[in-house]
C-alpha cells in the first residue's frame, strides 16, 4: 500500500521520462564524474601528458622562438 | 463488481478529459511546447548575436595601471539617502572577468552592497598586454595595494575592506601579510591557500615534467583559449551534464536568462599574466609557498601568521576548483583576533551566484561590513 502511495505520488508530480532523466544525470554527475577524476589524476595519465607537453612545448619554442619576456617585475 | 460499476468505469476511462490525460495534453505536450519555445528563444538570441544582460550595475574608471582598471560603482538609485556606510574594494580572480560579481540584475554581489549603501569599488585585471609582461604575483599584488591606495583616496577614508575572490584573495592574502596599512578588513571568498590538495587542478599542475617557462616562453601571457579547456575538464562530464539539465530546464525562461548570463561569463576568460602564471604553477601549486612560508617578496618572505587585519574566510562545500580544506584550513593561522571561516553549500561558482548567494552571502557579506563600520576613520 506504501510502495503503490509512493509511486502514486512519483508518478503526479514528475512524468517517468524526467524522472530518469534525472537519476541519469545524477549518476553522470556523481559516481562516474568521481571515477574520470581518480583516472585523470593518476600517474598512468599524468606521465605521459606531463612529458607530451614538454616536448611539444620545448619543441615548438626551439622551432617558433616565442615571445621574449622582459625583466620580471 | 457490478454491470453498473463496469459502465460507469468505462464511460469514465473514455470520457474526453480522460482521453486528452492519456495523450498528455496535459503535460506533455505543454512540456514540449515550452521547451520548443525555449530552444527557438536561445537560437534566436544567438543567432542574432543578442548580448546577455550581464555587468548590470554602471561603473566610472577612476585609476589604470596598465591593463588594469579601477573602477567606482555609481550609487543605488535606492540608496541616495543612505550615507556613512563603510566602503569595499573588490579584487576578483585573474583568470576570469570581474562581472562574476554583478552578473546580472537580481543575482548580483555588487547590486546588494550598493542597494544597502556601501560605496563599492573594484579592479577589472583586464586583458594583460605589453604592461604586463614580467608581472609576476608580487607585482599584482603591488597594483592592489596602488588601487586599495587610490580607492580609500577617492572614498576618504584611511582603510577599506577588500573582499577576494578566487586568485583576487591569494593576492589580498599576500597584501594583507605584506602591507596592511590601509586594509580594514579581509573578506576571502573560494580562495585558494593551500595548493597541495587533492583535487584535479593542483594533480595537473604538480604533474611530472610540467615548467610552466616552457609555456610561457612560446605563448607570452596564457591565453583563454588554453586555460579554458583546462577548466571544463576539471569535471570530466560537466560539459554532458550541463546540457541534459538545459534540456531539462528549456520550458523555463528565468533560468534560461541565467544560463546565457553565467554562459556569457564562463566564456569570457581573460590571458593570465606570463609571470604571474610561472608564479602560480611554480612557487604556489608546485611549491605551497604562501602556507609553507617559502614565498619571497623584494622586503622578506609572506607569511601569513602576520596577519592581523579582521579576517572572514567562504569556501563552498561542493567546490572543485578551490577545495574548501584548501581555502578555510590555512586562514586559522592568521593572527587576526576577528577570524571566521564558513564553509557553504554549493560550487565554487555556485557560492556566488546561486540560491546559497542571495540566502547567505549575501546577509553574511552585509553583517561583516556593518560590524566594520565603527572603524573607517575620515582622513
Amino acid at each position: 500500500m506504501a510502495k503503490q502511495t509512493k509511486q502514486a505520488r512519483r508518478g503526479a508530480d514528475v512524468p517517468l521520462s524526467e524522472e530518469l532523466l534525472d537519476r541519469g544525470i545524477d549518476l553522470l554527475e556523481g559516481p562516474l564524474n568521481r571515477v574520470l577524476e581518480r583516472v585523470l589524476k593518476s600517474r598512468v595519465v599524468l606521465l605521459p601528458i606531463g612529458f607530451s607537453v614538454m616536448v611539444t612545448t620545448k619543441a615548438l619554442g626551439f622551432v617558433l622562438h616565442g615571445p621574449h619576456r622582459k625583466e620580471r617585475r | 463488481m457490478t454491470a453498473t460499476s463496469i459502465v460507469s468505469r468505462v464511460a469514465s476511462a473514455l470520457a474526453p478529459s480522460a482521453v486528452l490525460k492519456r495523450l498528455g495534453a496535459f503535460d506533455a505536450v505543454p512540456n514540449a511546447v515550452a521547451r520548443t519555445a525555449g530552444a527557438m528563444y536561445l537560437a534566436r538570441v544567438t543567432a542574432a548575436r543578442e548580448p546577455a544582460p550581464v555587468a548590470p550595475s554602471p561603473a566610472d574608471i577612476i585609476h589604470t595601471i596598465g591593463a588594469a582598471q579601477l573602477l567606482r560603482y555609481r550609487q543605488h538609485p535606492e540608496a541616495t539617502h543612505i550615507t556613512g556606510k563603510a566602503p569595499i574594494l573588490l579584487s576578483p580572480s585573474l583568470v576570469n572577468r570581474l562581472y562574476v560579481l554583478d552578473l546580472k540584475a537580481g543575482i548580483s554581489v555588487v547590486e546588494q552592497l550598493l542597494k544597502a549603501g556601501h560605496p563599492v569599488y573594484a579592479i577589472d585585471w583586464g586583458n594583460p598586454g605589453e604592461a604586463e609582461r614580467g608581472v609576476g604575483f608580487e607585482g599584482i599584488t603591488a597594483r592592489l595595494e596602488n588601487f586599495l591606495e587610490e580607492a580609500c583616496v577617492d572614498a576618504n577614508v584611511e582603510k577599506m575592506t577588500v573582499l577576494g575572490h578566487c586568485l583576487g584573495g591569494t593576492v589580498a592574502v599576500a597584501l594583507a601579510a605584506t602591507n596592511d596599512e590601509h586594509l580594514q578588513s579581509l573578506v576571502l571568498l573560494t580562495t585558494p591557500l593551500a595548493f597541495h590538495d587533492n583535487g584535479l587542478l593542483s594533480a595537473w599542475s604538480r604533474a611530472p615534467f610540467i615548467d610552466p617557462k616552457d609555456i610561457t616562453r612560446l605563448v607570452g601571457h596564457v591565453p583563454a583559449w588554453l586555460t579554458q579547456p583546462a577548466f571544463q575538464i576539471l569535471k570530466p562530464l560537466g560539459q554532458t551534464t550541463k546540457m541534459l539539465r538545459l534540456w531539462q530546464s528549456l520550458g523555463n525562461p528565468t533560468f534560461l536568462e541565467f544560463f546565457r548570463c553565467l554562459e556569457t561569463w564562463i566564456n569570457d576568460n581573460v590571458a593570465i599574466p606570463d609571470a604571474f602564471f610561472e608564479d602560480l604553477i611554480t612557487k604556489l601549486y608546485q611549491g605551497n609557498a604562501l602556507v609553507d612560508g617559502t614565498l619571497l617578496f623584494g622586503d622578506g618572505p609572506v607569511v601569513i601568521e602576520q596577519i592581523t587585519v579582521p579576517t572572514l574566510s567562504i569556501a563552498a562545500s561542493e567546490d572543485h576548483i578551490v577545495p574548501f580544506a584548501s581555502a578555510v584550513d590555512p586562514a586559522q593561522r592568521f593572527a587576526s583576533p576577528i577570524n571566521r571561516q564558513v564553509v557553504m553549500d554549493g560550487g565554487h561558482i555556485g557560492v556566488v551566484v546561486g540560491s546559497a548567494a542571495r540566502r547567505k552571502l549575501w546577509p553574511l557579506l552585509l553583517d561583516w561590513l556593518a560590524e566594520q563600520e565603527t572603524a573607517p576613520t575620515p582622513t
